[in-house]
């Protein structure tokens, strides 16, 4: 079963992925002002982002629900799925003017649910990197924790100063420009948990566990990337990027579902 | 028994879960902290290791599936049932 579909998933998210960098960088290829129109392939996009989420959300719950109720990262898993559920509704709001060919309003009732993705996920993360530390493998120091931490840190917010600048200095409306920053910098909030969980897990590299979360977290960095590339395309008014934005999405959300996929495959017998 | 082969037979069970590193470091700060050292290893203490290693991989694959994968190594190694 899970050969099944890690022999679907991977071919299809690589295929889905190249479509949308192939559009970004010829977009007046024959085929994307005829077959694949713009209009089309948005909805496409819409379409396979939704899926994608909905899987990652439904494999998180199910490995979370696998686990023993006194199992330390039980509760990590049903964060990380709620997190992840907020995303597909964010996403379903999204999708009701992507499938309709109208131009996707921003801000909108889908952005409720996407920034509120962002403190469950958050949580369950630094849930995560708790309950590993408490599981009695060798860690590494306090001090290259702290030392990763401060680096991780300075690096986020030297990241951040770059992408806010040209959003804040833009002309959007207020509530796009206070959106529009607060993307970024909550990505790049959740940068910090994500780099400390990601050190921890290379530890477990060579194994399935270690393969599972590299898939997982590779999946939550290209989202950061898609939402600070989203910002900075729209501050700086650049729609035409907008096929490598979706790209970002596309790979991330499939990621992030394959990662799941293998998590599941662990718990599950 | 001989520590060295439980250690291997241990490590080699556990590696495709945590990989090669992650699992000969944690053996080797589970037997440190059990006081297992070369040549020889009693059975209680492998025991004792075992059910360390055990209990690091239920946060991973629940309770279960790490009983599932420690019990053959515990019939093998005599480490009880």
């Amino acid at each position: 079963m899970n050969r099944a579909i890690d022999r679907v998933l991977w071919p299809a998210l690589w295929a889905a992925t190249l479509l949308f960098v192939a559009w970004g960088m010829a977009p007046r290829a024959t085929v994307f002002t005829t077959v694949l129109s713009s209009g089309r392939l948005i909805a496409v996009a819409s379409l396979v982002k939704l899926a994608l989420l909905a899987l990652g959300a439904a494999w998180s719950w199910r490995s979370g629900r696998l686990l023993d109720a006194d199992n330390p990262v039980r509760p990590a898993w049903t964060l990380l799925a709620a997190g992840l559920a907020c995303n597909v509704l964010g996403q379903a709001v999204l999708a009701r003017y992507q499938l309709t060919g109208q131009e996707s309003p921003f801000p909108s009732a889908g952005d409720v649910f996407y920034v509120l993705a962002y403190p469950l996920v958050g949580a369950a993360l630094v849930w995560f990197l708790r309950a590993y530390n408490e599981a009695g493998y060798p860690m590494g120091s306090r001090a290259e924790r702290v030392t990763l931490l401060v680096v991780t840190v300075v690096v986020c917010a030297s990241l951040a100063f770059l992408v806010l600048r040209p959003v804040v200095l833009s002309d959007l409306p207020l509530a796009q420009k206070a959106l529009g920053a607060a993307y970024p910098l909550l990505d790049l909030a959740l940068l910090v948990p994500l780099a400390i969980l990601l050190r921890m897990t290379s530890r477990f590299r060579g194994g399935s566990v270690g393969a599972a979360w590299m898939i997982v977290l590779s999946g939550f960095v290209f989202m950061c990337a898609g939402d600070v590339l989203f910002a900075y395309f729209t501050a700086l008014g650049q729609t035409g990027l907008d096929p490598f934005v979706h790209a970002a999405y596309i790979l991330a959300y499939g990621l992030i579902a394959a990662g799941m996929r293998r998590h599941l495959a662990l718990v599950a017998s | 028994m001989v520590t060295a082969e439980a250690v291997r037979e241990i490590v080699a069970a556990i590696t495709p879960f945590i990989g090669e590193n992650m699992a000969r470091s944690a053996t080797r700060v589970h037997c440190e902290k059990l006081g297992i050292a070369e040549p020889e290893v009693t059975p209680q203490q492998v025991a004792m290791l075992i059910s360390r290693l055990e209990s690091g991989l239920r946060v991973f694959m629940g309770r279960d599936k790490a009983t599932s994968l420690m019990g053959p190594l515990r019939v093998k190694l005599g480490g009880g049932s």
